[in-house]
């Protein structure tokens, strides 16, 4: 596959960089506004009242907030490189959110995996924003990175309390059942045209099979050898 | 009823200005005794951010916390009746806006100058000060200026965290 060289320092520059390099940039933008804003609407916001004491509901709304921020960011990111913001925001545009936004959410245990499971996909794919070739999109993903590390961390800490208990052990084990085999496909179809523009111009650096092995392993590792649970098949 | 954008604008511009978490662990002025008695019957001071996370994850605080969640659902829905969704949306989403920095950082000082370094309950205590000024501007924004949601804005404005209330007794850090 052909890679090109190419390093972008700011968002005047990104004018004379090629069509095919803005358009890709502009679609990682666009993608990451918009999952960062509706995740915090279908999850975080909800999650607030199924927190079993005020200490958990107000940290549930700070990590509402954190995570409506990091939609801030691209936004202004977007609006920066001339996107529209109808085209960033979700309901507004024609582009849905990532599939695993349709899970629906029920309880405070669902909540905790969420934030487990999907908080940890999300720090795979901003880790490979670090190094892309854009270098505002690449600030962005450095600025957004520690607080999405202490949502994962609070992910694991929550799920860890919850399996103390015989019960909260069965709830967190079929939470993860009903969550976890749709979250590879956060990682998108392998072979896909769109990840490959992204590799040829830097502004991702692994394939979706590569991104989604190292999610399987990372997520075994929480499951299995951190809660001493069971990782159910991913589907498909 | 009608619902005033400017009020809200108004409680987020002052966030940078306020003293949040300044005064916790301090003893309370007689001010602050006689806003606080707005509050609730009884008002207890709790002496150190060690002891907030405990207070604050005492189920018996539900019950307050739960009916102060159905006053401000009920405030929303008035305030979405008057001014419009997308209005009052757009207006509230200041609050987040301007608070996101702020409260967090103020609460990680608070806490360290109490020698403590706790990331989450930074965090805790940040989401509680946003929520209290969401609320605080949601009730003023709809004139009422008695509400009770803006003398619990004015307190952690002043620099306290309410942390809960359990039966008669607030519990102010």
């Amino acid at each position: 596959m052909e890679i090109v060289s190419i390093e972008v320092n700011s968002v005047a520059e990104l004018a004379d960089a090629p069509e095919e390099y803005r358009q890709a940039a502009g679609k990682i933008v666009r993608s990451h506004a918009i999952n960062e804003l509706y995740g915090a609407q279908v999850f975080d916001e909800p999650a607030v009242a199924f927190a079993p004491t005020p200490y958990w509901k107000w940290l549930t709304c700070r990590v509402a907030m954190e995570e409506y921020g990091h939609h801030q960011r691209f936004f202004r990111l977007g609006q920066k490189m001339g996107i529209s913001d109808d085209a960033m925001i979700p309901g507004k545009t024609d582009k849905r959110p990532l599939t695993i936004f349709e899970f629906t959410m029920r309880s405070w245990t669902e909540f905790c995996v969420i934030k487990l499971l999907a908080d940890m996909a999300e720090i795979i794919q901003v880790e490979d924003l670090m190094e892309c070739t854009f270098r505002p999109l690449r600030d962005e993903a450095a600025k957004t990175m520690p607080e999405e590390k202490f949502h994962a961390g609070f992910g694991l800490r929550s799920c860890t309390e919850l399996c103390r208990t015989g019960e909260g052990r069965r709830e967190v084990q079929a939470a993860i059942d009903a969550l976890f085999p749709g979250m590879p496909a956060f990682f998108g179809q392998p072979h896909s045209k769109n990840n490959a523009l992204y590799r040829k111009w830097g502004l991702k650096q692994r394939t979706n099979e590569a991104m989604r092995a190292d999610y399987l392993e990372r997520a075994r590792v929480l499951v299995e050898d951190k809660l001493g649970l069971k990782l159910p098949a991913p589907a498909g | 009823m009608t619902f005033d954008a400017a009020v809200v604008a108004q409680h987020a511009g002052a966030i940078e200005t306020a003293r949040w978490f300044e005064a916790t662990g301090l003893p309370f002025s007689d001010d602050e005794r006689g806003a606080l008695a707005a509050l609730a019957p009884r008002i207890a001071r709790v002496g150190g951010w060690a002891q907030a996370r405990a207070i604050a994850d005492d189920t018996r605080a539900n019950a307050a916390y739960d009916a102060a969640a159905r006053e401000a659902a009920a405030l929303r829905a008035r305030a979405e009746a008057a001014g419009g969704t997308p209005a009052v949306l757009r207006a509230l989403s200041a609050v987040v806006d301007r608070g996101l920095p702020v409260f967090f950082r103020c609460a990680r000082t608070a806490i360290a100058r109490a020698g403590l370094h706790d990331e989450e309950l930074s965090r805790v205590a940040a989401g509680a000060a946003a929520e209290a000024v969401y609320r605080g501007a949601l009730a003023a924004a709809l004139g009422q200026p008695a509400h009770p949601f803006i003398a619990l804005e004015h307190a952690y404005a002043a620099g306290r965290w309410p942390l809960a209330r359990i039966d008669e007794t607030l519990y102010v850090l």
